[in-house]
């Protein structure tokens, strides 16, 4: 074999180059196809293992949960157990009603405001708003703790706590409304700059106002796509924890006030696990459930929107 | 091969000599001679789940030259083109029947393997596709180092020669480890030729080559062309009825028939495709009467 | 906030104002509205940073820069030592990295390239599904589930084949960095299978039939091709898990054990321990006076540093990937 590389410094006859290459080819080729065969099961192999851990999660919430699944739990309000009864857990009616508010007025409020300034991130190219643009896509990888130390420092410590209101869902609204901005924005800009450039080139060329082109052939192409992000922004938000878990304490009755304590259902988990009650703790699963069965119907209907809108393009 | 060496010269005659450095291996080897079949096609029909692309198609392709399939689009060129070194294998549900042999064994059914057969069987692809996070040297040494040949020296040695081969050397050997993605389209173009000839094929593919390229770059690869054909059998797929009369020998007709599948129609030399073919569908073609 | 209404006004005026025709001035509403919205979330953005840094500056001057290097972290009982927080952080986060990077790279592959095209549909949609799963099911998983698991044969099993030996000394008692590192990776690992598959995805089939022409095999095609082709898209997918991983509050709180808001250095990965996250989870119940605040915001400013350039920096190297490829 080296004599060959020896030979093959000097000038050569391209059919002794072509016999070289092809017998060396076929020297390797057992262990190249061994090798490719070893790496490709390594893939299948990881991908088994990667469903192992996943899968036994979804049938522990599944498995352990559905029991839990009864109109009585679903209806009634948590119940803190004593001492003598500790199955006396009641059900989640309450953290459904606080979920759906925290998380129904902070979507109102986010998503005009995420759309009007994914509309500013679009149409101008500035210094300042290429520094909004950065933080805005630098808040979406930051973690949403922070934001709860915002909302603590600048809203509940001056204004709330200071008029009496320590807990409040209000402040939870607030936490999960800036936490769901930059994740809204990032999508409708997206979407926005998926909008083919003819299109808005064509309606300048006629001479129509920005606002109008924007108005008319921007925003309804790029709505479906907006609506997926928007709608994959509050199945984030829904399932967060972190960022209201401090701000809007514990409500162990329905209601529907946002000057009140309320529980939301990730909070419920995260104060159930807290406790020693083993009740308590096993409620998590039908908790759990509910919780991601709302997050699944969320994701999967933001996809079937899209599937629809996008079938007649292309 | 000594009784060759006059048809060589009365042969190469009617053609421009040859431009660039593979110098003394031109006078050796004929640009035109007498037919010595590399590929033969024998019926070959390729389907894709269960609908027919392109059907019954036979013809010989000639050892060191330029073999062009030309035909409306929709007619089976690219898809005849991608059976002959087994890209369909990568298509679910596409079916490639008939036989095809290369040097007389049968490279579906014989044993030679799939890797190997397609570092026989080189490819040129539609749009260049230098790998982006290769340098100019790794790409071209890829095909060899995929193959298993690791020695510096044979690789130095390789990728010069095919750099030269492919009339990229004189402008990259400089910059040996720049990112293939500095060169310019056409010079990446070449850089895909030199990358399929360094593994030493047979026979180099070329599916629609110059489709995305400028007018200077095509002259360049047309020009490359005839020179190639002196170390590899080439075929090409080509839209461009101009160029398959330029650079082709050896001329290919397919036409898309009644039930949509494409089908050969005439199988001849260049020459007599464009002056006299037999078919009146390729007279008309060719006089631009359709497609 | 008036003194930042106005550049952010002049930015989008001059930049709307290049194709201006006559009629342009009607325009005036809808720019002004959007400068509008441009400042409030200019200012939102500046008070966002203010707040937490200003806020720190009574915790910093308790702790002083010990914070930073200083070995016993006891909230309860003034002493602020970081250190362990910042191992913590560091192994819960490496120990996931280290796990759902090969994992959800070599699932997303297989997924892409291997399995046949009806199961892909489902295993994607599977994949993805479970990126959105609320971090505190994690949490539930992990202290209900995986602990037990852990605690009774894992850590056992892995102390018997290592004899012990560092890093898997010490006595496996379930809660700990290890629970906490292997529930962060399953956490992740959707998330960087899903990112990953999207990236090899969008890969175009030309560089794959370039490589085959050649005679790669198919290992050869995905290791030397696809692979170092996708890397900035990578990279992308393992920046945002480690983003999530560096973040984690609540999952981390539960499952990271020991006696609350005690830690020191420890050098068995069996221990307990803490990071940034879960010991701001752990304590934000005592934020009523500033200087425990401004110690849970010390730590958070800490966090959002750290996020902050694993990000940026992500970022940096993509940008400067893509100069490296692109002519």
């Amino acid at each position: 074999m080296s004599t060959d590389v020896v030979e093959l410094d000097q000038e050569v006859e391209p059919e002794d180059r072509r016999a070289f290459v092809q017998r060396q080819s076929r020297e390797h080729y057992g262990r190249r196809v061994f090798l490719s065969r070893a790496f490709l099961s390594l893939l299948i192999v990881s991908l088994l293992v990667a469903f192992i851990p996943l899968f036994s999660i979804v049938q522990n919430v599944i498995g352990h949960g559905w029991h839990f699944l009864t109109w009585r739990f679903l209806s009634t309000p948590e119940q803190q157990p004593d001492i003598f009864h500790q199955s006396a857990i009641g059900g989640v009616s309450n953290a459904i009603t606080g979920t759906v508010l925290i998380d129904g007025v902070a979507m109102l409020v986010a998503v005009p405001l995420s759309i009007l300034l994914s509309m500013a991130l679009f149409e101008s190219k500035g210094r300042l708003m290429h520094a909004l643009r950065l933080y805005t896509e630098v808040m979406v990888g930051l973690p949403s703790i922070l934001v709860s130390f915002f909302v603590f420092a600048m809203v509940v410590t001056p204004f709330l706590a200071a008029s009496g209101y320590y807990f409040t869902a209000l402040a939870g609204v607030i936490s999960l409304t800036l936490l769901m901005i930059p994740l809204m924005t990032v999508a409708c800009e997206a979407a926005l700059r998926d909008v083919p450039v003819t299109y808005s080139e064509a309606a300048l060329a006629l001479g129509a106002r920005k606002s109008r082109v924007m108005m008319r052939v921007l925003l309804p192409y790029a709505f479906p796509r907006m609506l997926t992000g928007i709608m994959l922004s509050l199945s984030r938000a829904v399932g967060e924890t972190a960022p209201i878990l401090f701000l809007i304490g514990t409500s162990l009755v329905t209601n529907w006030s946002l000057w009140s304590e309320q529980t939301t259902l990730p909070t419920q988990i995260f104060h159930n696990l807290d406790s020693n009650n083993p009740y308590l703790r096993n409620a998590c699963w039908g908790i759990a459930l509910i919780l991601i069965t709302a997050v699944f119907v969320l994701n999967l209907t933001s996809r079937v929107i899209v599937a629809r809108s996008l079938r007649g393009r292309k | 091969m000594m009784d060759m060496s006059s048809v060589t010269n009365e042969m190469t005659e009617p053609f421009a000599p040859p431009t660039i450095s593979i110098g003394s291996l031109v006078d050796q080897i004929p640009s035109n001679a007498p037919a010595e079949t590399v590929l033969s096609l024998r019926d070959v029909a390729v389907t894709f789940n269960s609908k027919v692309a392109v059907r019954d198609v036979s013809f010989d392709v000639a050892k060191n030259r330029v073999t062009s399939m030309i035909g409306p689009s929709g007619s089976g060129k690219t898809t005849l083109l991608r059976a002959m070194n087994r890209l369909h294998d990568l298509t679910k549900g596409a079916v490639v029947s008939g036989t095809l042999e290369l040097d007389g064994e049968d490279i579906y059914r014989g044993s030679i393997p799939t890797t190997l057969l397609r570092s026989r069987i080189g490819m040129v692809f539609q749009r260049p596709n230098p790998f982006p996070t290769m340098s100019i040297y790794d790409n071209v040494a890829s095909g060899l180092r995929f193959n298993g040949i690791k020695k510096k020296a044979f690789l130095d040695d390789a990728v010069e020669h095919a750099l030269t081969s492919a009339a990229l050397w004189e402008s990259v050997k400089g910059r040996m480890k720049a990112a293939a993605g500095t060169l310019s389209g056409g010079e990446q173009q070449r850089l895909c030729i030199a990358r399929a000839l360094a593994v030493e094929p047979e026979i180099l593919l070329m599916d629609e080559p110059t489709s995305s390229l400028d007018p200077v770059s095509t002259q360049h690869i047309e020009d490359l062309m005839s020179t190639l054909k002196e170390i590899v059998t080439i075929v090409i797929v080509t839209h461009n009825m101009q160029q398959a009369a330029r650079v082709s020998d050896d001329c290919a007709f397919l036409l898309m028939g009644e039930d949509r599948a494409g089908e050969l129609i005439e199988f001849a030399s260049t020459e007599k495709i464009f002056t006299n073919p037999s078919d009146k569908r390729t007279l008309d073609y060719i006089q631009g009467r359709f497609g | 906030m008036t003194t930042v209404v106005e550049p952010s006004d002049q930015t989008l005026i001059t930049t709307t104002g290049r194709g201006r025709k006559p009629s342009a001035g009607s325009d005036r509403p809808y720019r002004t509205l959007l400068a509008i919205v441009s400042a409030i979330f200019i200012a939102i953005a500046i008070l966002f940073f203010y707040s937490i840094i200003s806020k720190s500056i009574p915790g910093w001057r308790q702790t002083g820069l010990g914070l930073l290097y200083r070995t016993n972290w006891n909230y309860g009982s003034s002493q602020y030592g970081g250190l362990p927080l910042f191992v913590g952080t560091a192994l819960t986060t490496g120990i996931a990295l280290l796990l759902a990077v090969p994992v959800g790279i070599g699932s997303a592959l297989a997924i892409a390239f291997l399995v046949p095209r009806p199961i892909r549909l489902v295993v994607s949609s599977v994949v993805e599904l479970l990126a959105v799963v609320p971090s505190v099911i994690y949490g539930v998983w992990g202290l209900l589930t995986m602990e037990s698991f852990l605690n009774q044969k894992g850590e056992p099993w892995l102390k018997n084949l290592t004899g012990g030996h560092w890093p898997f000394s010490g006595v496996p008692i379930g809660l700990g960095i290890m629970l906490g590192g292997i529930v962060l990776s399953v956490m992740i690992l959707p998330t960087i299978t899903a990112i990953s598959r999207d990236v090899f995805g969008a890969l175009p089939n030309e560089l794959i039939e370039g490589a085959l022409s050649i005679g790669a095999t198919r290992s050869q095609v995905l290791r030397k091709v696809v692979i170092p082709a996708c890397r900035p898209g990578l990279l992308g997918a393992v920046t945002l898990g480690t983003g999530r991983a560096l973040g984690e509050t609540i999952a981390l709180y539960f499952l990271l054990g020991g006696v609350p808001s005690i830690h020191s250095l420890c050098n068995s990965l069996f221990c307990t321990g803490g990071t940034f996250g879960s010991e701001i989870a752990g304590n934000f119940g005592q934020r009523n006076d500033p200087v425990s605040f401004g110690i849970l915001c010390c730590l958070a400013m800490i966090l959002m540093v750290i996020v902050g350039a694993v990000n940026l920096g992500a970022r940096a190297i993509v940008r400067r990937n893509l100069q490296r490829m692109l002519p």
